[in-house]
């Protein structure tokens, strides 16, 4: 009952503060127990192998006597297969974006969304799957063995390809319509109101899509699993075969007991700081590119 | 050619030139009209306000002298507009000169999204004056104009979004005319803003007589009484906003000709 004198939108608002507080609690807790949990199933490996032998160790070899553990080339691994797929799909697709945006007759636009729309919605085993048969063994003719960090950015570069047009686009079509409005009125050419104007005003837009592009890329799992060669040795070149951090928890999980599955979980903890490493600096990138 | 250079009169009176002329102009926005037959004369260097209601088509007018109806989809400008003798509306004219010779201020005060400098800055690069000592001097000079100089002199670098209302305003006026337009056109400039923030854009506009010519959209008649030379009062007739009058703002409020502009300037009709 509302006390009198009093109409529903005060209880409408305290309803509606309870419900997304709730949320918010749920959300937050959920992530933190997530963390939380690795970090719990990686503690007994780091006290028993201690956290320098995850770097310095000869190499991965968690079932030999004595047992090594270097996390460091699956490290690499996912480091290098983000970066060059980053450094492939990031300007493509925000070019892809403005395009669409900016230039593209309507009919056109709507009909690039629309085939981007359904790319993102592959789920990744069929990327994996097209690189398996159809860009490793092109890449077999050309350099051997073929499965190789390259076959992974090529294959993780078109994964998140949509993902970096859809975020991309967003942004720059949330920019306010005013100052498309205002840059017209002032005379700005085309090239001049996109890089002086609109793109810094969709930065933190802009900043969001390469986050959420490099976040989805270093996660990805199944993909890379089936087209990098799985070696766990440090990769000396870009044809050289090699197994990410996450596909070395896949490939292992199955069958790993007490310290091997530890350790896979310290692979696990690796990634998890990486990715908060990464919102920190896109964080830094967007303030840094507010006055510029 | 140089945006600025004027045709020379031959005549030997200082007669005012015309800097705007709009012959049966008509806009209509999906084939319905919603401005129809406007005829105004505008001579260079004056203010002239348009009056009239809301829906009146006075927005729409001034949107056809700088051609911002090219990006509204399903807007067709039809009759004839020139500016200092050479027309606007054809298809071969060149728009963003046309852009750069008039400058438009809007309603809500938009600068963009980055510092005060920048805001500035950045179209006189556009408009590709390279030396940074010039662009330097011009934003000076064009925030001495609008009388902001000082209040942002040590927050150049500040984002251009932490000014007040009446601040952001002057700050868009200072961006339009650091281009050193020849046309000025303000919709309605002053009706987000206290009474102190608008004195101060009168004061601005009264100093401009002669140098700009100013179109200022005004819903407050004292205002328009203030600061125009001439005034253009636009109202709805059979659906479709036109001018109804037009001539020198002092006669205009003293002796209306027009029945709807008497009841409008008295308050008893808009
Ligand atoms: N983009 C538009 N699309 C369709 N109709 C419009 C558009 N802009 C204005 N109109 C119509 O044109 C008429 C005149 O509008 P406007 O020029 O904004 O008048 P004013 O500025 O005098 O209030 C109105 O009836 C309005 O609904
Ligand atoms: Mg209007």
């Amino acid at each position: 009952m509302s006390t009198p004198g009093r109409s529903s939108p005060p209880d409408g608002d305290a309803a509606l503060r309870a419900v997304t507080g709730l949320a918010a609690r749920l959300s937050g807790t959920v992530v933190v127990g997530i963390a939380l949990f690795v970090l719990w199933q990686a503690w007994p490996a780091l006290q028993a192998v201690g956290p320098l032998r995850f770097v310095t160790d000869a190499g991965w070899h968690p079932l030999a006597q004595p047992a090594q553990f270097n996390l460091l080339p699956m490290l690499v691994a996912s480091v290098a297969v983000t970066l060059g797929a980053m450094l492939l799909a990031g300007p493509l697709g925000l070019f892809t974006a403005i395009f669409m945006t900016d230039y593209a007759p309507p009919a056109l636009a709507r009909l690039l969304r629309g085939v981007v729309e359904l790319l993102a919605g592959v789920p990744s085993v069929v990327y994996g799957l097209w690189g398996l048969v159809t860009l490793v063994p092109l890449l077999a003719a050309w350099q051997p063995p073929g499965a190789s960090l390259l076959a992974g950015i090529l294959v993780l570069a078109l994964m998140i390809l949509p993902t970096m047009v859809l975020a991309s686009h967003a942004a720059i079509a949330g920019v306010a319509a005013e100052h498309r409005l205002t840059v017209a009125a002032l005379g700005f050419s085309c090239a001049g109101s996109l890089w002086g104007v609109l793109l810094p005003a969709a930065r933190a837009g802009l900043c969001g899509a390469l986050l959420l592009s490099t976040t989805r890329a270093l996660g990805e799992t199944m993909a890379m699993l089936m087209v990098t060669g799985n070696v766990a040795r440090m990769p000396d070149s870009l044809f050289a075969p090699a197994r990410t951090l996450t596909a070395n928890i896949a490939l292992e999980l199955a069958y790993a007991m007490d310290r091997h599955r530890a350790a896979l979980f310290v692979g696990g903890l690796l990634l998890t700081a990486l990715v908060l490493a990464l919102v920190r600096l896109a964080r830094g990138l967007g303030c840094a590119w507010r006055h510029a | 050619m140089s945006i600025h250079s004027l045709p020379t009169t031959t005549c030997a009176e200082p007669v005012p030139q015309t800097a705007l002329q709009a012959l049966d102009l008509t806009v209509r926005y999906r084939g319905r009209a919603a401005l129809r037959g406007v005829n105004l004369t505008v001579a260079d260097g004056s203010v002239t306000a348009l009056i009239g209601p809301s829906g009146c088509g006075k927005t729409s007018f001034l949107n056809c002298i700088n051609r911002m109806t090219d990006l509204i989809a399903g807007c067709e400008v039809s009759g004839t507009l020139s500016l200092f003798g050479e027309d606007v509306l054809t298809d071969g004219s060149n728009l963003l000169a046309l852009r750069r010779r008039v400058g438009m201020i809007f309603q809500r005060a938009n600068p963009f999204p980055l510092s005060i400098r920048r805001n500035l800055d950045l179209p006189l690069r556009e408009y590709g004056i390279r030396s940074a000592s010039e662009r330097a001097g011009r934003l000076e000079q064009a925030l001495r104009d609008v009388g902001l100089w000082r209040e942002v002199i040590d927050r150049l670098d500040d984002p251009a979004l932490a000014l007040s209302g009446g601040q952001r305003q002057r700050l868009c006026i200072a961006r339009a005319i650091a281009l050193e337009p020849q046309v000025l056109l303000m919709d309605e400039p002053c009706s987000g803003l206290d009474p102190h923030a608008t004195a101060a854009i009168e004061d601005l506009i009264h100093g401009w007589h002669g140098r700009y010519t100013v179109l200022i959209v005004t819903h407050n008649l004292a205002q328009a009484r203030r600061v125009s030379d001439h005034t253009a009062v636009f109202w709805l007739q059979d659906g479709a906003g036109t001018l109804v009058e037009h001539g020198p703002t002092g006669a205009l409020f003293a002796a209306p000709r027009h029945p709807v502009t008497a009841d409008y300037v008295a308050g008893r009709a808009g």
